[in-house]
């Protein structure tokens, strides 16, 4: 079975947006652009995730899953402030093939087992998002803000007792960073009985390759490493997108470092495959 | 029905709750008599595994009968890989995932070549083993043990893979069925 490369998009009204361990986020563009792009380029799922959605009590806009899955035909993972089996439900009926949660799942793990029910295990995924806290991980919710008291571990081998199909496990701390993958937390949950993708800090195709070395995720999400290469293909198209980036390039702090980091290397979809095929990974090259 | 020359058939979720909505709206009837007229028919995922006769997904449900077969869990006890401990990683239940399909047998009027290699975007618990092998077209097996993904026979197409998540390869096979 192929490695799944997944661009995670993070969302914010009707914004495709990026920041730094959840922080400081910046407007790259309309997010139908980008996964139009990541589509035709041969990503094999995207995830939509509104990051800040749920810190202030909203959920991801189902307009704009449905602007988006209306023609883009691979797999769609949408979450941020979905707290009730209604906004599962108003997400697959928008277009959404999984549902990813979080806070509402730490305040109510019984929603788990009510969403596993009503729509099958396959669409609910458990996001979890965790801080290193001396030796080990602690689940966060509300962006990074709030600590859970749980344990990675115990709390993923908890939602796979409730009938979740999936987990998405995110490094806070690696967020954004372009640092590499956090290879402890990501070997937390390795030989899972259920599928896990690994998210946060691949900021090089280097940083895919040391984390492949180092365990066995089914998935894989990036979004720096991808939105950054995309944004400077979707401004050679369109002029309204150079005002955009001249615009990122004077005032966000996050694209100013990204042009400065060191082994900040973005690139396509197609030349992270490429690099991994050539190195044996399984990996969907035929789109 | 009667309108009708392309029918199909899509499904996610559990057998016996699929067959239930067919058979409270007479649907299922229809759908036997439609199969029955000669006319195109595509299965998709559950709606794949409800063409078969029965299924064992949490007790024994009868299915459309479409196609001889039965429907079972994949195998839970095999192992996936070794890890660097040298501690066995088991196979993951649900088979999530793209995952290539083997031709076993070329059927053009789908485009399916054997040997084009292509994948597709699986996401099920439960397998489709037909009683006969003539109706199987793909078989997908990455440590599973060989499942039926592809099947075909006569107007009757099924696949257990989502066409629809499938990118581009699985709009080709989707564009095949409609134009055949």
């Amino acid at each position: 079975m192929s490695i799944r490369i997944i661009p995670r998009m993070e969302i914010k009204g009707p914004n495709l947006v990026k920041g730094m361990r959840f922080d400081g986020l910046r407007v790259l563009g309309n997010p139908r652009d980008f996964a139009q792009k990541y589509y035709q380029d041969g990503a094999d799922e995207l995830i939509y995730i509104d990051i800040v959605a749920s810190l202030y009590e909203r959920r991801i806009l189902p307009e704009v899953v449905r602007d988006t899955a209306q023609d883009i035909f691979i797999p769609l993972t949408v979450g941020g402030g979905v707290r009730t089996l209604a906004d599962i439900e108003l997400l697959l009926n928008a277009g959404a093939d999984k549902v990813a949660i979080n806070t509402a799942a730490v305040k109510n793990p019984a929603i788990l087992s009510e969403a596993a029910e009503a729509f099958g295990s396959q669409c609910i995924v458990l996001s979890i998002e965790a801080k290193k806290i001396g030796d080990a991980y602690e689940p966060y919710t509300e962006s990074g803000r709030q600590p859970t008291g749980l344990n990675v571990l115990e709390w993923a081998r908890k939602a796979v007792d409730l009938g979740v199909g999936e987990i998405l496990l995110t490094s806070v701390d690696n967020e954004g960073m372009k640092c590499g993958f956090d290879l402890g937390l990501s070997r937390l949950l390795e030989g899972f009985p259920i599928p896990v993708i690994i998210a946060g800090g691949a900021g090089c195709a280097e940083h895919v390759t040391t984390l492949l070395k180092n365990c066995q995720p089914d998935g894989i999400a990036c979004s720096s490493l991808f939105h950054y290469h995309y944004l400077k293909v979707l401004l050679d198209e369109s002029k309204a997108t150079r005002e955009r980036v001249d615009f990122l390039q004077v005032h966000d702090r996050n694209y100013s470092m990204t042009q400065s980091a060191s082994n900040f290397s973005p690139l396509s979809i197609h030349q992270l495959k490429e690099t991994l095929a050539i190195q044996n990974y399984p990996i969907r090259r035929n789109t | 029905m009667s309108g009708l020359d392309k029918l199909v058939l899509p499904g996610v979720g559990a057998f016996a709750a699929g067959m239930e909505v067919l058979r409270v709206q007479g649907l299922d009837e229809a759908i036997r008599e439609y199969a029955r007229s000669g006319r195109d028919l595509l299965g998709i995922c559950l709606g794949m595994q409800m063409l078969l006769t029965k299924s064992f997904e949490f007790g024994e449900h009868t299915g459309l009968g479409i196609i001889a077969g039965e429907v079972r869990q994949l195998p839970r006890d095999r192992v996936m890989s070794i890890d660097q401990t040298h501690r066995p990683i088991p196979l993951k239940v649900p088979h999530v995932g793209w995952d290539t399909v083997r031709y076993v047998r070329s059927e053009l009027s789908l485009g399916v070549m054997g040997g084009e290699n292509c994948e597709y975007y699986f996401t099920h618990s439960f397998g489709v083993y037909p009683q006969s092998n003539d109706v199987v077209v793909g078989e997908c097996d990455s440590g599973y043990g060989p499942f039926c993904a592809l099947l075909s026979t006569g107007p009757i197409v099924g696949c257990q893979f989502h066409v629809e998540l499938s990118g581009k390869a699985g709009l080709r096979l989707l564009s095949n069925f409609l134009s055949r």
